[in-house]
């Protein structure tokens, strides 16, 4: 589908509100490329980070490229199962 | 020890410190010191044996504690004046507070009308009626030692927004009594909705752990609301713009669910509600304007989990069951040890650095180590001085010269010992304020029971001494301050007629002087009453009627046993407890007591107390075959004796004269079966020493090879008693040499003496 | 990986039992006694979770929840005040401070060990 790779951004361990800042712009400076966010690493999710993972979702989507999370790790999954936004930002996963 | 165990031993201790703070802090006050700092931290003193006693059950204690606080806070919040009135009051129920403290922890009990009299009049300064019952919430709520306050509605702080912009009922308590609409497993399903404020964030609130907890309680359904979400670029990366609706299927009833988000109660709009029941509600509302959107849109859309669908349709299958199956096995693996290693995991790389950075920082203040651990090391440090004592002695003997360069690392090595030994010692070093802070009280009741008025001043309550020395120092303490006041001190009108003022001084001072702790009892009272001690003397057989005794002799007959009289003891400080006991007590600690008095104007009694009980300052001496160490604090003077001034007195023994007077004389070898023939009085030396009561014999040695400083061996430890010798050092050639016992050897030849020529002697020292 | 509290509290029988109630738990217990020392305690460590009490000489519990708030490394530690205090005043000062929740003495450990499981990720 896609001819360029896509960008990579790995996020953070902890994402919880001193990490958004941070966050927004790291994404913020990637609008417009296809983006694989690397979930791998994460060890915490916190409502304000999923806010920004959410809008950014929506971003990409309205600039028409993708963004994909990717190696969800345990604890970003069951944060995301927790708020209830696990189908959202990881669909494949949502059976 | 059960640790809990341990603890309550540690709050007991922990209580006799704040006990000395409040007293202290009180006597402040009195004393013009009324900045808050002082009124703090009296407050916290009595707040903290409170704290404590809560956690220990021990009611009483609570009891009077909070009546206490309750005044304290009105003085700390300037509304109650710290005038002499109520300081007297205090430190009267600070002494009652310290009653408590022991009652509870020595068993026993503390007589309750004085505490209730005293939270009576406590009570009448704050205002408040303490006497009965009525104890306040807040004191009930400390005697539940091992229940925890329930989770309760606090309805003020939601209330009033609730009932504006709410058009259902505001609930508070009263929800308690509707009646349950359980579903037949006794399972309820309640509709939570739930929209954090940034600052639910900003307080480290996390909603995702809010919502893990609603997962806990039973089965949960989560529907997240991003509607309200603005595009990323506007987004304000610390806001909150998500809110979520989760339906629990659950036995715990609304107050459990209310009990979640107690600390987030005015950082989010929450709305519980049962579901298909919109009639029952609790929903809190914080002052964010969103929060009456929601509550209006709540209004319109009673049920709001039934129209509101997923907001983006494509989830096929809703997650909460997922959610349901993980928390119930989060919970299983979590439970059985309640170990948080289970939950999520803190960042790893973290931790390693954590516990080491902390342990180092955590260590700063202070150490409490185990007394054992303590001792062995003063014991190896012992070890260390003995070694290198050796040491240099074998150097000196291979003839190495004085300016060899081994000869002088091992200076420089001693000068090292000397200073780790001294530094050791200083771990179990104390300040003497332990012992003197008990002072004050024992002075107030005394004073009451006298009808005498004291004022007791102490000074160099920081220096410091061996932790034996000052347990042991109590004793003595407690009963010349009685003496002091009870003996000292006359009578306010008699004062007044001599011209003083009627309120006595008691001065209770140390100090450090040559290597050794002084500590100073003086009163300004009338003085010893110098013709009344020897009338009783003489009574009591101790002196001869005709003796002629200085002025200094006579005062220090208050020292011999059998001088404490019935007709002088009162009931302050008779308890049959004289001055030669507190003599002799002094002089187990290898310490010496005299009294200086001057009529009219007072008397001060002096200690001089060795700093450690480790190290010993001795005679060597040799006796026989053997090498022998004279406590130094024993002898008061050596003596060259000439044949002539030594008497036969039958059965082997001697006695020798000095300048008039008979001492016993004792032939140390002899005596400890170290030779079989007597030391010649012209070849050997004689050592005039003092023992126990005052007692005085002079010991015969072959000769004096030295004073020094020895580390002292419990012989009893490493061997096993043995007569006349109280213990033993190891010298610097290696040998062992055993340290005398005074007060052995003199008992052991008591019947040889007689009290007038003892008297006699005084005179010399 | 046993997760870090700092406990700080002038009373060293209310440390001893935080000790206690909080090793036997399985956490790993630093303490400091006093809010100024506490601070200090914080630097060079990482707690998961901070129990202050409120009465306490040198620094209090107020000022010392604003100094943790106001360090970036350490604001978004979640911090419960432990306190004797349950007046409704104590607890909104420890909020306007910055605290996350609150813990009235005298607590049994069960009560202690949940209220840090549920500020704790």
């Amino acid at each position: 589908m896609e001819t360029a790779p896509p960008a990579t951004l790995a996020l953070p361990d902890v994402l919880d509100l001193k990490a958004t800042s941070h966050l927004v712009a790291d994404l913020l400076a990637l609008r417009g490329h296809d983006l694989e966010l690397d979930a791998s690493g994460v060890q915490r999710l916190g409502g304000q980070c999923l806010q920004v993972l959410l809008s950014a979702t929506a971003a990409w989507k309205q600039d028409g490229a993708v963004l994909t999370v990717r190696q969800p790790s345990d604890a970003f999954r069951e944060g995301l199962q927790l708020m209830g936004a696990e189908a959202r930002l990881i669909p494949e996963l949502a059976q | 020890m059960d640790p809990m165990e341990a603890i309550k031993q540690t709050f007991f201790q922990e209580c006799e410190e704040q006990l000395a703070e409040l007293e202290q802090g009180l006597l402040a006050i009195e004393g013009g010191e009324t900045d808050s700092e002082t009124v703090n931290a009296v407050f916290r003193a009595v707040h903290s044996i409170k704290g404590g006693a809560g956690a220990f059950g021990l009611e009483d204690l609570v009891r009077f504690a909070h009546v206490f606080e309750t005044t304290l806070d009105h003085v700390r919040a300037g509304r109650l004046a710290p005038e002499a009135d109520l300081l007297k009051v205090m430190l009267r129920a600070a002494d009652v507070l310290a009653d408590l403290v022991r009652a509870a922890r020595d068993g026993g009990v503390v007589d309750e009308a004085r505490c209730e009299v005293l939270r009576a009049e406590l009570g009448a300064f704050s205002g408040e009626d303490e006497t009965g019952d009525g104890d306040d919430g807040m004191g009930e709520l400390d005697f539940q030692p091992l229940s925890f306050e329930p989770i309760s509605f606090e309805p003020m702080a939601f209330e009033p927004t609730a009932i504006e912009a709410d058009p259902f009922e505001p609930i508070g308590s009263e929800l308690a009594f509707a009646p349950e609409l359980a579903a037949a497993d006794g399972r309820t399903t309640w509709i939570i909705h739930f929209r954090p404020h940034a600052s639910l964030y900003a307080h480290a609130n996390e909603s995702a752990l809010l919502l893990r907890e609603l997962g806990r309680m039973g089965e949960v359904e989560t529907t997240l609301d991003d509607s309200t979400l603005p595009p990323l670029a506007d987004m304000e990366p610390e806001g909150a713009y998500l809110a979520w609706t989760v339906r629990l299927t659950t036995e715990r009833d609304l107050d459990a669910i209310r009990g979640a988000f107690e600390w987030v109660e005015d950082d989010c709009d929450l709305k519980i509600e049962r579901e298909g029941g919109a009639a029952e509600v609790a929903s809190v509302q914080g002052p964010d304007p969103i929060e009456l959107i929601l509550a209006k849109a709540l209004a319109s859309a009673p049920a709001p989990t039934m129209e509101a669908p997923p907001p983006i349709p494509q989830i096929a299958e809703p997650a909460p069951l997922d959610v349901a199956a993980l928390i119930r096995k989060a919970q299983a693996a979590e439970e059985p040890v309640l170990a948080p290693a289970n939950a999520v995991p803190a960042p790893a790389a973290a931790h390693p650095a954590t516990a080491n950075a902390a342990n180092a920082t955590a260590t700063t203040a202070t150490i409490r180590v185990d007394l054992d651990r303590v001792d062995r090391l003063i014991d190896l440090v012992g070890e260390l001085v003995i070694n290198q004592a050796m040491l240099a002695q074998r150097v000196t003997e291979s003839g190495l010269g004085r300016s060899s360069g081994v000869v002088t690392g091992l200076d420089e090595l001693e000068h090292l010992t000397r200073e780790i030994q001294d530094s050791v010692m200083a771990i179990r070093a104390q300040p003497v304020k332990s012992v003197f802070q008990r002072m004050p009280r024992l002075a107030r009741e005394v004073a009451a029971m006298t009808g005498k008025s004291v004022r007791l001043v102490t000074e160099g309550e920081g220096c410091e001494v061996d932790k034996t020395v000052i347990e042991r120092l109590s004793d003595p303490l407690t009963h010349m301050i009685r003496n002091a006041i009870d003996h000292g001190l006359e009578r306010p009108d008699k004062r007044i007629a001599a011209g003083k003022s009627g309120e006595g001084v008691v001065r209770l001072s140390a100090a450090h002087r040559s290597g050794r702790i002084v500590i100073e009892v003086s009163d300004d009272g009338a003085g010893i009453n110098r013709p009344r001690v020897k009338d009783i003397a003489i009574e009591k057989g101790l002196i001869a009627p005709d003796a002629v005794l200085s002025d200094e002799e006579i005062d220090n007959l208050i020292f011999l046993p059998g001088f404490s009289t019935a007709s002088e003891v009162s009931d302050i400080s008779g308890r049959g407890v004289g001055m030669d006991v507190v003599k002799r007590s002094i002089q187990a600690l290898g310490g010496r007591i005299s009294v200086a008095s001057r009529p009219g104007l007072g008397s001060t009694f002096t200690l001089s107390l060795p700093l450690t009980l480790a190290v010993l300052d001795g005679m060597v001496v040799s006796a026989g075959s053997q090498t022998l160490v004279v406590p130094l604090t024993a002898i008061i003077e050596t003596l060259q004796p000439k044949a002539a001034e030594v008497h036969p007195i039958g059965e082997g023994a001697h006695v020798i004269s000095i300048r008039g007077g008979y001492v016993p004389l004792i032939d140390v070898g002899l005596a400890l079966g170290y030779s079989d023939e007597a030391v010649e009085p012209a070849k050997g030396v004689a050592l005039l020493i003092e023992g126990e009561g005052g007692a005085r014999a002079a010991l015969m040695v072959g000769a004096i090879q030295g004073q020094r400083q020895v580390v002292i061996k419990s012989l009893e430890a490493n061997y096993r008693q043995v007569f006349g010798i109280a213990a033993a050092t190891i010298l610097g050639d290696g040998r062992v040499a055993l340290i005398l016992d005074i007060d052995a050897l003199v008992a052991g030849q008591k019947g040889l003496e007689s009290p007038a020529p003892v008297l006699r002697t005084a005179a010399i020292g | 990986m046993s997760m870090t509290v700092l406990t700080v509290d002038d009373s060293r029988t209310m440390r001893d039992m935080l000790k206690l109630a909080l090793s036997e738990a399985g956490y790993n217990v630093i303490q400091a006694e006093d809010g100024i020392h506490g601070l200090e305690v914080l630097q060079g460590s990482s707690p998961d979770v901070i129990i202050t009490d409120i009465n306490m000489p040198r620094m209090d519990g107020f000022g010392f929840i604003e100094g943790v708030r106001r360090d970036d490394t350490y604001r978004a530690v979640p911090i419960l005040v432990l306190t004797t205090e349950s007046d409704a005043e104590k607890k909104s000062r420890a909020r306007a401070a910055g605290a996350t929740g609150w813990i009235v003495k005298p607590f049994d450990r069960a009560k202690l060990v949940d209220a840090i499981r549920r500020v704790a990720a």
